[in-house]
């Protein structure tokens, strides 16, 4: 699976990265924001997203908002230190497939690929 | 950390019963789960009455919907919240700790609540911690009540400051006017001797000048041409003194000289006149005569600010003091022309009325304003900057007139201008006119 | 200040990353109080400027609050929290924490535990990251001013000062705002840099 992972923050990409299985790690490539996120869409780069929330320039909600207009064929899991209910039910809303909240655990990020059906 | 087995139930309980602390205990519901001996004395309820009762049944006069809101949220989220005196004085309605020397009815309090957790770590209750603030709360307040005090004291003082201040600047100026007053007449006084011979000697030489050159005359006629061309050197001295022109000239000198001295003499008898230190009587007055002078005295200060009129009615002569009623002329003059701008214009008119005499002075200035119309009479009330203008000037006036038993009124229409009428009567009324005279005659 | 400034782009980017988590922590605690959505800002982090004893605050942050209040941490980690309330409108933010009157003293006791409330949860958030306990001393109003002037420039620093961050939350239902300087001392300052450094390292 094409997997992008986004957040401004490199530690938290890095240990996103940590969690995930080897199979996971073998076409994966990193973002700073939503921006780039579309980017990396457009090229056709992404299957498999993980998505931070509060990222400059474009933001995690804007970036949900975007793919749903393009009717984007893409897997998202939120990882978002933003854990109040009304963003948790908006992140669903706009069509992500999962919700993990920081600080991630290994335990966590693999719970939620389970859960939808990806591991 | 020590071995917690070590210290017993009964050690903390006589701890707790020590501390001069509140400290209750409840669950999640607000049932009291723990209470100790600090709540039971102020609360007058033993700790098995407390004891298995919701809080709002032990102590009724909690707010219940804050109260559960605030336990709600210790309990949810595991963390400290507090109340202080300062915004919740009384929590808990206990009764002052100082009840013989305080000055408050009831205890002031600072209060903690606290998560509680059991054995295993999990939630079983909140704490809460009262303290007794009463004796800090108490001063606090003083200490506030005092600063208002002090600041309400602080500004009252300010404000007499003030109109202090004001007061005193307007005595200064209208002493120095009465100062000026005295020093213009004193003035006057000592140049009138010198002035009054350097007048005569200038008329003698006048005539004497008038023979002597009627004296020339004749010698020049007596004399013939024989005569001049024996003394040539006459004819020179002649022409070096230019002899007609310094014969026409000297006409010219003197009569410039005497025109001088007429002016001096006016104003020496103006100034006199005007401040007439000599006479508090009443006396019968032409008030015109007291206009014109008045006018020579203000005019280099006039002069170039408006065009004055006179516009003079057929009066006669009235029983005043002269002075005062110049001062009146002279404030009323001084004020039109501080009032007026460009095409500046004064016009003083006179007439018969009702028994007496009126003067006008009317001007075309900047008018005054409705709502100080009525005030503009009060002493002290000025709307110039202070060292201009006595702020007494108007107050005065309207008092001599008054005591004149006569009226000053003002007509005025901002923008436009003012117009001051003094209507003053012939004749005094005989007691005061001789009343006035025995206090006011040094 | 010379702390801060002498952390690396790794350090800092720790940094921010475990502020946006305890951010996320207190939001979150304040929306399922309030029942409201809380708008969450980057925390910024920043060196503090320091003349002569007196803290120069950012502009931004001029002219806007008019009550401060604050309350301090202690423990391995210490320093104070200041609170800059800007414009009110917090009505009915006030009956959702259960005050239902309407005087200034019920301001002041909505504004203190809004304090208690977000100071914790932000201090506490942090401390859970890297490990160490914090305890807390009561919140009060530092300073309380009608006229807009900068009530911060009132404050006399008497010990060094490390770090500053400084975090924006917003209920905008509410039009309520509040802007929170966490300031914490030189000493333990380290407390932090070293567990940032044990993060990194196992990464």
């Amino acid at each position: 699976m094409k997997v992008l992972i986004a957040d401004d923050s490199s530690m938290s990409r890095k240990l996103v990265l940590r969690s995930l299985p080897e199979s996971l790690t073998e076409d994966i490539r990193q973002a700073c924001n939503g921006a780039e996120v579309m980017e990396a869409y457009h090229a056709g780069l992404v299957e498999l997203l993980f998505l931070d929330l509060t990222m400059p320039v474009m933001d995690g909600f804007q970036t949900l908002e975007a793919l749903k207009r393009e009717d984007a064929n893409v897997v998202v899991v939120v990882i978002s230190a933003d854990i109040q209910p009304l963003a948790r039910q908006r992140v669903f809303e706009l069509g992500a497939a999962a919700f993990v909240a920081k600080p991630v655990t290994a335990e966590a990020v693999l719970d939620a690929l389970h859960l939808i059906g990806v591991l | 950390m020590t071995d917690n087995k070590a210290i017993s139930r009964e050690t903390l309980e006589s701890m707790l019963k020590a501390i001069n602390m509140g400290v209750l205990l409840v669950d999640q519901d607000c049932k009291v789960l723990f209470s100790n001996h600090f709540m039971s004395i102020n609360s007058g309820r033993s700790a098995q009455e407390l004891v298995g009762r919701t809080l709002f049944e032990a102590f009724p006069e909690l707010p219940e919907l804050w109260t559960r809101q605030k336990i709600n949220s210790v309990f949810t989220l595991q963390n400290f919240a507090f109340t202080s005196w300062q915004q919740r004085p009384h929590l808990f309605n206990f009764e002052s700790t100082r009840p013989i020397s305080g000055m408050v009815r009831h205890m002031y309090q600072n209060c903690t609540f606290f998560p509680v957790q059991d054995a295993d770590g999990g939630s079983l209750g909140v704490g809460l911690a009262i303290s007794d603030t009463t004796d800090t709360a108490a001063r606090q307040l003083e200490l506030t009540h005092l600063n208002e005090l002090l600041e309400e004291e602080k500004s009252a003082q300010a404000l007499l400051i003030a109109r202090l201040e004001d007061a005193q600047a307007q005595l200064l100026q209208s002493e120095k006017m009465a100062a000026i007053g005295q020093l213009a007449a004193g003035v006057a006084h000592e140049i009138n001797n010198p002035i009054g011979f350097v007048c005569s000697n200038v008329n003698s030489l006048r005539r004497y000048l008038v023979d002597i050159f009627a004296l020339l005359d004749a010698y020049e006629q007596a004399s013939d041409e024989t005569h001049a061309h024996a003394h040539p050197e006459l004819a020179a001295m002649r022409d070096k003194a230019d002899y007609n022109f310094m014969r026409q000239d000297i006409d010219e000198l003197l009569t410039e000289s005497v025109d001088g001295l007429d002016r001096v003499t006016r104003i020496v008898k103006d100034l006199r006149e005007f401040s007439h230190v000599d006479s508090y009587e009443w006396q019968l007055a032409d008030l015109h005569k007291g206009l014109d002078s008045t006018l020579n005295v203000i005019w280099n200060e006039i002069k170039f600010k408006a065009q004055v009129i006179k516009d003079y009615g057929d009066i006669e002569p009235i029983e005043c003091m002269g002075s005062q009623i110049n001062q009146v002329f002279l404030n009323l003059l001084i004020n039109a022309s501080h009032a007026v701008g460009a095409d500046g214009e004064i016009i003083i008119s006179s007439g018969r009325e009702d028994g007496g005499v009126f003067v006008e002075i009317t001007d075309n200035g900047h008018g005054i304003p409705l709502e100080i119309q009525n005030r503009i009479f009060e002493p002290f009330f000025t709307t110039k900057p202070v060292g201009m203008g006595s702020g007494l000037g108007l107050s005065l006036s309207y008092s001599i007139i008054v005591k004149h038993h006569g009226r000053l009124t003002v007509r005025s229409e901002p923008g436009r201008g003012s117009c001051f009428r003094a209507w003053l009567p012939l004749r005094q009324p005989l007691v005061q006119a001789h009343l006035a005279s025995a206090v006011e005659g040094s | 200040m010379e702390t801060l400034a002498a952390l690396t782009e790794d350090q800092r980017d720790a940094l921010q990353e475990l502020m946006n988590i305890a951010m996320g922590q207190a939001a979150e605690r304040l929306a399922l109080l309030t029942n409201t959505m809380v708008t969450l800002s980057v925390p910024f982090i920043h060196p503090l400027i320091r003349e002569q004893n007196k803290l120069s605050i950012p502009e931004h942050l001029r002219r806007r609050f008019m009550i401060v209040t604050r309350q301090s941490f202690l423990g391995e980690l210490r320093g104070e929290v200041f609170v800059c309330f800007g414009s009110m409108g917090a009505d009915k933010l006030a009956e959702l924490l259960g005050y239902n009157d309407d005087g200034p003293a019920q301001q002041e006791e909505l504004m203190l535990d809004v304090t208690n409330i977000l100071s914790g949860a932000c201090i506490s958030g942090l401390a859970r990251q890297v490990a160490i306990q914090v305890s807390y001393d009561a919140p009060s109003i530092l300073v309380h001013r009608e006229e807009p002037t900068n009530a911060l420039d009132e404050l006399n620093l008497n010990e060094h000062l490390a770090m500053v961050l400084e975090i924006r939350f917003e209920v905008q239902a509410h039009q309520f705002s509040c802007d929170l300087l966490i300031c914490i001392t030189e000493r333990t300052a380290g407390v932090v840099i070293r567990a940032i450094d044990r993060l990194l390292y196992e990464l």
